[in-house]
């Protein structure tokens, strides 16, 4: 049986023979890993928004949480949950990929660009 | 289809703001699609860093809003085949660091942040299966390009490679 689990993928910081980083400049790197995360060895989840691609860290047992769009079946960020609500426009990056490249074989430039999905 | 790997032996990271000119031979890499039309999936990132004292690494990788031109690889990068019988691609997606156009990276379209510590730290990303990845499309921004470098207050001695796949 397949899992919206099997759709994320895997990040690993290794810090075992590193200094790493302290709690404080974790926070400042990236402060959407826990501010342990700079010590020792970390893995993590990664699952890509369906609609602009971008990495979202998750704990694996709260992948649920997050955003979840039920015309692509897939999570995306919250900001693309946001306005697609707003906006009341559905665009996942394929169909956003497709009209690009439509205009691009017109000869037209890409007058869409991803900046619109995030308002 | 090709899977390829691009990587770099070592290389001292040069931090960059946002929407500012990526200079030559100071971030690891970008992917840029060979054609208009040319999808390519990223399927991995690794780097390990190579510094000899403490030193932050942010690396990001995001999409570029300026996108480079007339690409080359800069010293220690190489972009191999991962399987010895691949055929050669009419239409290769290019990647390298160093430009006659330099790549900007955009300020809101950023990927994912790799960042750890180039003393000793290691960081390795692994993408979803296809197609929930990362992936590039065409040669124009804001989806055509992808660029793998060290935001504002990074530094460090790093060596990487990306595996991606084009088709």
């Amino acid at each position: 049986m397949t899992s919206k689990r099997d759709h994320a993928g895997w990040l690993m910081l290794d810090h075992r023979d590193s200094p790493g980083f302290s709690e404080a400049e974790m926070r400042k790197a990236n402060p959407r890993l826990k501010p342990t995360a700079g010590k020792g060895l970390y893995e993590t989840n990664v699952v890509h928004c369906r609609h602009c691609q971008k990495g979202l860290i998750v704990h694996p047992l709260l992948m649920a949480d997050l955003p979840y769009c039920h015309l692509c079946d897939a999570y995306i960020c919250e900001s693309c949950k946001v306005t697609m609500a707003a906006s009341g426009q559905h665009m996942p990056f394929d169909k956003l990929a497709d009209l690009i490249q439509e205009r691009t074989l017109k000869g037209l430039p890409p007058t869409i660009t991803l900046e619109r999905p995030h308002g | 289809m090709a899977n390829r790997i691009v990587s770099v032996t070592t290389l001292t990271l040069t931090a960059f703001a946002d929407t500012t000119n990526l200079t030559d031979a100071t971030y690891p890499f970008l992917l840029q699609g060979g054609s208009s039309t040319q999808r390519s999936d990223i399927l991995e990132i690794y780097w390990g860093g190579q510094s000899t004292s403490s030193a932050t690494a942010f690396l990001i990788l995001s999409r570029d809003s300026t996108v480079a031109a007339t690409n080359s690889y800069g010293t220690g990068q190489m972009d191999a085949s991962m399987d010895p019988s691949t055929a050669a691609l009419a239409a290769p997606a290019l990647t390298g660091n160093s430009n006659t156009t330099k790549p900007q990276r955009s300020s809101t379209l950023h990927l994912l942040n790799l960042s750890g510590n180039a003393y000793g730290g290691v960081v390795r990303w692994v993408a979803p299966p296809a197609p929930f990845g990362p992936t590039v499309y065409g040669n124009t921004q804001p989806l055509g390009e992808v660029s793998f470098s060290c935001f504002t207050g990074g530094s460090g001695i790093v060596g990487a490679h990306m595996v991606y796949s084009t088709y």
